[in-house]
């Protein structure tokens, strides 16, 4: 490498001197250089430091971490002993949703607990804190009108106490009740929580037929033959044992966790709901069966614009699955066609999270994939026809997400601008040589990135998005959705051995804002699978879907979120609901508002 | 003397100004400095390179100076996959010896794989003043223009690559990902298809060219190359590379050898796969892997006795690893005693109730012993967890074919014929035999016809009589003289 070199002691220039200081007196050097420095440096700090345009001043971190603050005490227990089972690595997930019907997000964490036969707490390496209960928890939402945010442990008396080894959590109103069931995955039996309507759930699991002791992972509630009921699509991982578990090691040959691909990946299965509180397996019939997984990160919704919502899996160093809807039962995987298999290079990557949205406002889905570290994350851009392009390098995603291991992932508005930015929960699965000797080697910091507009590369923002993403953990499941109802979007993240996390954000309401909700008149009553689209007037509509799939074994907010930017208007709300009926409403929709829009209220669109 | 001081720091004063007006002040500063060798604990690696690490690591610590030790321990944590810290033991290298080549493009390589691709530009364009004609240097520069947004200069790269040596097929393919980046999916098809013709294992090539095909609408030759993507999979051009050889023989791990070994195998060129597995033993004898690969191994040569001896000591090693037993089950059918056989199975299916190759291999020991009900059970088992085992769908077929359940089977059997390859013949005649049970003898005689050219073409005689016996019988049948 050439050194600077410094120009000789008898001449130089300053560029903005006058031309007195062209005299080769030094004095001249110091003093122009004081007055650049005094003068000038404002004005470059400005430009040079990032200059923030109007709606992005802040003065505040775009997100605070609370969750110990206001009572979503949780700290996940990887029940690690030693023995380097694959299941402590993958962590577990988190659901966000409205359990007790009084309009606030409840939260619903995923735990961990000992594998190793015959081994007690004592033995754990990370033992959790005190004040630990074993099992899945579920924390009520106990919001104020005022906006008062505040969480209660109320696992037991709603019934969900298990203890089980928690992997992801899927939401829907199976029953169409009224009241959002809770399906339970895990790495064994899996359960179907039935919301009594009463704050209490009940285990109905082997009535409906939907048990699988296999190890499950994501799991996505949707009404694939648009009969009005939701059906059960779970995906599995690898057929790992705790009795045949192997070793592994690093490429020093420290033992460390193992690669998924040391183990067989597992087919996926799909439970049809037969509307009388059963779900019978169409896994074969449906050509599901044709494709073993190991299957992570599920996302449902219409990748072909044919209106039917097809299937998306992201497989864990396997090609990924898109299942596309035939429209008659049947799934067709056109993985590789459609150009969602693979990276752009044609070779598989990890795949954990997967996240769907359209982020460039053509008004398709497009689909972003997390990946290991060194493999970047895939995005993958939809033309609407159901083919893909990787656009990971256009968008800059690939360069950006490159150093970190991905799992929980959603694009959402945070800062309300009308554009989908970005966020992905990292943690490691193998260890980091540069962490080689601390007690948990893992450990990352997460990901923020915001939407700059169509064809343009992402920014990165996580220095400016507070602790809470800055912090470096093992991240695992992220949930997204407005915990304090105030027009923007918060994030819930399940910490693998670690304490969760609660990301309030300081910075959406800013602007404005809308959040729908949609209600199924009689069938799909919680419309999972809706599309609906912003209207405003000489502008792109902005569409998003009704969905709780999709990150990393988590379940977000079913309502609808809008950034709105500094404009109120708003022409109009278009709905296309799962059974493929349209309507549309125009009046009486304002700004920085929740707005529950039932189906069969609005003006039927052909 | 003060006047000079003056003047330094007069240009401190500008430069510093200057850079924080335009926002120039760079994260990492020119090296004015030696890059600080990180801590290493030889005890992280194994038994068997902590010695090499420690000695190397001393010799780079004690003498910072030298760029050959700094380098070589970056050469040696680069055979281990230490990428940061092979980074900085690089950088040290160049930084002593800033015109040596190597050093340059080891930096650059490390950068290139950990995705650092800015400053790999730097360091590579660097590194090739020096030498220029250092083609994997040059593919490597060519590849971090392109990841960086540089087009046009990664196009210059490459023509100028394939004016010196027109058949890098490497270079075609990044000519392809180019013209796929300016939407030039004509020109990207053309530099794809030359890529492949040039190498026709390319696998990342193909699947370029799978996807031009479709954005050209030809879904057939997507199929095609989407086909032989997932055929060669990760399969590059072969590339002479005497810097990155180097580095390799830097690995003294049993792991590198069990990798090598698996390559081999792959390759099917088994004794030098058993040679390379035999290796890795006399360095870490518990690496229960290279038992596991020589039991396969030593089975495919006949040689009973030494896979028997590997099963036993991989055993003692690892007793709940199911594909060890199932290695053994295997093992003891082969010389006959099914009694074991079956021992070992359910052992491994205690281990592993998923393992769809276990039930079905006990399926088809169960069927040789009469226990159809339970054989049947055992191939549903099996294609439970993996629905395109064909040997379990071709076995459960035959079972219920006995009970004149054809239709189900003809529906297994026809699971079997994807992809075709050497058991495909067997498998169509089986399903022409079942059709000719349902009756429907077109399809029958379709499927009897396919096995026997199949059969043909792949010498396999004795098949081809008896596919050839049937088909006379039913052609007979069906056009009778």
């Amino acid at each position: 490498m050439r050194k600077h070199g410094l120009n000789g002691p008898s001449h130089f220039e300053l560029w903005a001197a006058t031309d007195r200081c062209r005299l080769r007196l030094p004095t001249c050097t110091l003093a122009a250089g004081l007055i650049l420095i005094f003068l000038v440096m404002p004005f470059g700090r400005m430009l040079g430091a990032g200059w923030l345009p109007q709606e992005r001043r802040q003065d505040a971190d775009i997100f605070r971490e609370a969750a110990a603050e206001l009572g979503l005490r949780f700290n996940h227990f990887t029940g690690a002993t030693g023995k380097l089972y694959l299941p402590e690595i993958m962590g577990s997930g988190v659901g966000l949703f409205d359990y007790d019907g009084d309009g606030d997000l409840d939260v619903f964490f995923l735990q961990g607990m000992i594998l190793e036969p015959g081994k007690q707490m004592g033995d754990a390496l990370f033992p959790p804190p005190a004040g630990y209960r074993p099992g899945n928890r579920l924390f009520r939402n106990e919001l104020t009108e005022s906006g008062k945010l505040r969480f209660m442990d109320l696992t037991e008396k709603a019934g969900l106490q298990k203890e089980m080894y928690g992997m992801g959590a899927a939401v829907g109103d199976y029953d169409n009740d009224g009241y959002a069931d809770l399906y339970v995955t895990g790495f064994g039996s899996n359960v179907l929580y039935r919301n009594n309507g009463d704050g209490t759930f009940k285990d109905v699991t082997v009535g409906a037929g939907v048990d699988d002791s296999r190890w499950s992972a994501s799991a996505a509630f949707l009404d694939y033959d648009r009969d009005g009921r939701l059906d059960l699509f779970v995906a599995h991982y690898v057929d790992f044992t705790v009795a045949g578990s192997k070793a592994c090691y690093s490429p020093t040959r420290e033992p460390d966790y193992c690669n998924p691909a040391v183990y067989r990946g597992m087919p996926a299965r799909l439970f049809h709901n037969e509307g009388n509180g059963k779900f019978k397996d169409v896994t074969r019939e449906s050509g599901i069966q044709g494709s073993p997984g190991p299957g992570l990160g599920v996302v449902c919704t219409d990748l072909n614009g044919d209106g039917w919502v097809d299937i998306y899996v992201a497989n864990d160093g396997k090609a990924n699955h898109l299942w596309f809807n035939k429209k008659n039962g049947t799934f067709e995987e056109e993985g590789l066609m459609s150009g969602t298999a693979y990276s752009m290079e044609g070779m598989p990557r990890a795949g954990m999270g997967v996240a769907a949205g359209d982020i460039n406002n053509d008004g398709y889905d497009d689909v972003l994939v997390t990946n290991l570290g060194k493999e970047g994350a895939t995005l993958f851009l939809n033309d609407g026809q159901g083919l893909f392009t990787d656009a990971g390098a256009q968008f800059g995603l690939s360069r950006l997400t490159f150093p970190f291991t991905g799992f929980g992932v959603d694009w959402f508005d945070y800062d309300n601008d009308g554009g989908l930015d970005l966020f992905i929960a990292d943690g490691a699965v193998y260890i980091i040589p540069g962490l080689r000797g601390s007690p948990y080697p893992y450990h990352q910091n997460n990901q923020l990135y915001h939407n700059e507009g169509a064809d343009r590369v992402f920014k990165d923002v996580a220095p400016l998005g507070g602790p809470g993403v800055t912090l470096s953990e093992v991240s695992r499941g992220a949930a997204f959705g407005d915990l304090d109802n105030d027009g923007d979007i918060d994030i819930v993240v399940n910490t693998n051995n670690g304490p969760a996390r609660l990301l309030l954000n300081q910075v959406g309401s800013r602007m404005h804002w809308l959040e729908l909700r949609c209600e199924g008149a009689a069938d799909n009553r919680g419309a999972i699978g809706a599309r609906v689209a912003l209207l405003r007037k000489g502008r792109q509509p902005l569409w998003r879907r009704v969905h709780s799939d999709g990150s990393y074994c988590s379940a977000g907010d079913l309502r609808v979120h809008f950034g709105l930017g500094s404009s109120e208007d708003v022409e109009g709300i278009l709905v296309q609901w799962p059974s493929g009926s349209r309507e549309r409403w125009t009046a009486g929709i304002k700004a920085d508002r929740l707005i529950s829009f039932r189906q069969g209220t609005g003006e039927t669109v052909p | 003397m003060a006047s000079r001081f003056l003047v330094f720091l007069g240009a401190w004063v500008r430069r510093s100004v200057l850079y924080s007006c335009l926002g120039l002040l760079p994260a990492a500063l020119p090296a004015d400095e030696l890059p600080p060798l990180p801590q290493i604990n030889p005890g992280d690696f194994e038994p068997g390179m902590q010695a090499q690490v420690q000695k190397a690591y001393v010799a780079a610590r004690d003498n910072p100076g030298d760029p050959d030790l700094n380098g070589q321990l970056g050469m040696l944590m680069q055979s281990y996959q230490q990428l940061e810290f092979a980074e900085v033991c690089y950088r040290r290298a160049l930084y002593n010896a800033p015109s040596e080549f190597r050093w340059g493009y080891y930096l650059g390589l490390v950068l290139v794989l950990s995705g650092k691709h800015e400053e790999a530009v730097t360091i590579l364009k660097s590194a090739l003043s020096e030498r220029p004609d250092y083609l994997p240097a040059r593919l490597r520069l060519a590849e971090s223009l392109v990841a960086t947004g540089g087009l046009e200069e990664s196009e210059v790269v490459y023509r100028r690559i394939l004016e010196k040596e027109p058949t890098v097929a490497e270079a075609y393919y990044g000519m392809g990902r180019i013209a796929s980046a300016r939407k030039q999916t004509d020109s990207a098809l053309e530099y794809y298809r030359k890529a492949c013709e040039l190498f026709p294992s390319y696998g990342a090539a193909h699947y370029a060219l799978a996807l031009a095909y479709r954005l050209l609408g030809d879904k057939e030759k997507a199929k095609e190359h989407f086909a032989l993507n997932k055929k060669f999979q990760t399969t590059m051009p072969p590339l002479q590379d005497p810097l990155l050889d180097a580095v390799s023989e830097f690995n003294a791990g049993a792991t590198d050898h069990l990798k090598k070994g698996v390559g081999l195998g792959a390759a099917g060129l088994i004794h030098e796969a058993i040679a390379e597995h035999e290796r890795a033993l006399e360095l870490d004898p518990n690496m229960v892997q290279a038992h596991l690969n020589l039991i396969n191994y030593y089975g495919r040569m006949g040689r009973l006795d030494r896979a028997e001896e590997h099963c036993a000591a991989a055993l003692a090693l690892s007793p709940n690893l199911a594909e060890l037993h199932y290695n053994y089950a295997i093992l003891k059918s082969l010389q006959g005693d099914l009694a074991q056989a079956a021992e070992a199975f359910k052992r491994a299916l205690e281990i592993n109730p998923s393992y769809p190759e276990a039930h079905s291999k006990y399926g088809s020991l169960l069927m040789i012993q009469g226990q159809l009900a339970e054989a049947e059970r055992e191939y549903r088992l099996a294609l439970e967890n993996d629905p395109n085992l064909r040997a379990a769908h071709f076995n459960l077929a035959r079972i219920l074919i006995q009970r004149e359940k054809t239709g189900e089977a003809i529906d297994h059997l026809h699971k079997t014929l994807v992809p075709e390859d050497e058991d495909t013949p067997r498998y169509k005649y089986a399903l022409g035999a079942a059709y000719s049970r349902a009756g429907n003898l077109g399809e029958a005689l379709r499927y009897l016809r396919e096995a026997r050219t199949l059969a043909a073409s792949l010498g396999l005689k004795d098949l081809l009589a008896s596919i050839e016996k049937d088909l006379s019988l039913l052609e007979q049948k069906t056009n009778p003289p």
